[in-house]
């Protein structure tokens, strides 16, 4: 019980005194996570749109599809990206293996089906009264997107928020494709894991608890838009 | 202005629009009446290019509009206004609802916030400006409906039962502000409803819509008082409606036959014509003697048994049995001081030109 509490106390201690080790962990985590965050938002959101409002062969077979990955396994992605990037792989020759680039690459795959669901499921959900008066508004079809989404806007910021909360989380593929290089492609997760096997609880429970504070901050952010929402 | 022609819409097997022509004139208001699922919504949905027709064409001011392109249809929309049955309400405040439309037209600032200030004052919601939509009431919001469909100053108006769901002290000042819109915005005006009363209040013409299609187009006066099917007639109100034949016809006055009975009415069909006639409650006088009533030319008189009496409002309507049951309107007042009861043997007369013989 000692143990705890005084590992508890000297993480309180890290965080406080700015531990350049811990600090640095926690921002490249949030580095990575933000980038795939922004750029699974700008594949995934097009795409939902795309889904909601064309009729085409497959459209429900792909919408179903999207919805089984979000159960997606994370060591699954680190296993294909390992793979696809891997010196043998079809983009070996990009060198992107244990670089935080792939790590970006794997948490966008991980969240995309995410963010289009969620989105999808917003727009299908919305009142068709409010679509048809944008269009007899006279919008043209640029308009009409721009305008859906401000409509969704509150859920559409609550599935980004979601999602970062899922990458950041994520631990197997960051492991695989990362290779938790100290100073390079450790992240907070992959941190935590190898220092706890390493016996460092101190280090891990100051890593764990700026994890904790992102997730609070993130369910903070969440509930806010709800009641904005509402 | 606009002009429909052997439109036709299906949904999958279901063909809502069957064959329907119209032709509606520029600045007039123009109702359509007739019950709930006639295709009343499909129709406007239709001219304003949300829907596609299945067959047929819509021409406004000379230009087939439902084949154009994407680009042109919504060059089109931007000419047209709809104002929908359950008006949709935007995130945000009552000033960037009624400016939408605006923002899509690429106006000047300034000029949006002209548009915007007039159209508030307009239907009456200064002040409202910061508001957030959501939170108005139900005639609010329909206001800000308004506000928002002729702030884009609009050629022709479609307003789909604009009024259905609201109490009858905002469904007058609704009615006003759509007069308002008309004489001040110049706009061309279609106006669906189910409630004939309000169609025979606002429209210039009516149009009584059943099937699919207008079964009878005109004034209110022409459609309220010579209706020219049985289902019209039902619809806008007439309870005495008989299936008969014509058995003699001299000089414009055609004797029919429904059942036993036989009555006149004013009407050159020629002898066999198989038709339905109507006659409206109010054109019948009851008396309770034979002696009473004077014998005019041309004029029904029948004796019956009253059938039954019910409260409508402050009257009763009195059903007779006079072979065919005649249903007839009398005050309270007058139903007590002869007292009019179930059973009683009464007269009823009617004159022949109040009789309206329809196609069968």
């Amino acid at each position: 019980m000692n143990e705890i509490i005084d590992g508890f106390l000297t993480a309180i201690h890290l965080i406080v005194t700015f531990d350049p080790e811990v600090y640095e962990v926690a921002f490249r985590s949030i580095y990575i996570t933000f980038s795939a965050t922004v750029i699974a938002s700008v594949i995934s959101i097009p795409i939902a749109l795309f889904l909601a409002f064309r009729t085409f062969p497959g459209k429900r077979t792909i919408i179903n599809l999207v919805h089984t990955l979000y159960a997606l396994p994370t060591v699954l992605i680190g296993l294909v990206v390992f793979l696809m990037l891997s010196r043998q792989g079809p983009f070996g020759f990009l060198g992107l293996l244990f670089t935080p680039g792939a790590m970006i690459i794997g948490q966008v795959i991980l969240i995309i089906p995410i963010i289009i669901g969620l989105t999808y499921s917003a727009l299908v959900a919305l009142d068709p009264v409010i679509k048809d008066t944008i269009i007899s508004l006279g919008a043209d079809y640029f308009q009409f997107m721009v305008s859906i989404l401000k409509e969704i806007r509150f859920v559409v910021y609550a599935t980004v928020a979601m999602a970062f909360g899922r990458a950041i989380s994520e631990v197997g593929a960051a492991i695989m494709i990362g290779g938790n290089i100290r100073g390079y492609t450790r992240v907070l997760t992959t941190s935590i894991a190898l220092e706890t096997s390493m016996g460092n609880i101190e280090l891990s429970m100051a890593l764990g608890m700026i994890l904790l504070f992102i997730a609070l901050t993130l369910n903070f952010i969440m509930t806010s838009i709800r009641r904005e929402s509402d | 202005m606009l002009t429909i022609e052997d439109l036709h819409k299906s949904f999958g097997e279901k063909e809502v629009i069957r064959g329907l022509d119209a032709k509606i004139n520029k600045g007039e208001i123009f109702v359509i009446i007739g019950p709930s699922g006639q295709g009343k919504s499909t129709i406007l949905r239709l001219i304003d290019l949300l829907d596609t027709p299945t067959d047929g064409s819509i021409t406004l001011d000379g230009t087939e509009i439902t084949s154009l392109g994407d680009r042109d249809k919504q060059q089109v929309r931007q000419r047209i206004g709809m104002v929908f049955q359950d008006p949709a309400i935007f995130q945000g405040s009552v000033y960037e609802n009624v400016a939408y439309g605006l923002r899509f037209r690429t106006l000047p600032s300034e000029e949006v916030h002209r548009r915007v200030t007039q159209a508030l004052h307009d239907v009456r919601l200064e002040g409202y400006e910061k508001q957030d939509a959501r939170t108005l009431s139900g005639g609010e919001k329909h206001r800000v409906a308004f506000a928002r469909t002729i702030v884009t100053q609009p050629d022709l108006i479609l307003m789909d039962e604009p009024t259905s769901d609201l109490d009858p002290v905002t469904t007058g000042i609704l009615e006003d502000l759509i007069f308002f819109i008309r004489d001040t915005y110049h706009a061309t005006i279609i106006l669906s409803t189910h409630d004939m009363f309000q169609g025979q209040r606002m429209g210039d013409r009516i149009a009584v819509m059943m099937g699919g299609t207008f079964i009878q187009t005109g004034t209110p006066k022409e459609v309220f008082t010579s209706p020219n099917t049985r289902e019209v007639a039902y619809f806008i109100g007439f309870e005495n409606i008989f299936d008969g034949e014509i058995i003699r016809s001299e000089g414009g006055v055609a004797t029919i036959a429904t059942g036993e009975r036989e009555v006149l009415a004013v009407s050159d069909r020629p002898v066999g014509n198989k038709i339905s006639w109507c006659l409206r409650t109010e054109d019948i006088r009851l008396h309770m003697s034979e002696e009473r009533h004077g014998r005019a030319p041309m004029s029904n008189h029948m004796m019956g048994v009253v059938k039954s009496i019910g409260m409508v409002g402050p009257q009763n309507h009195v059903t007779i049995d006079c072979g065919i049951d005649i249903t007839l309107v009398v005050s309270w007042r007058f139903a007590e001081r002869v007292n009019l009861h179930p059973g009683m043997r009464v007269w009823v007369a009617f004159n022949a030109g109040s009789i309206q013989v329809m196609e069968r």
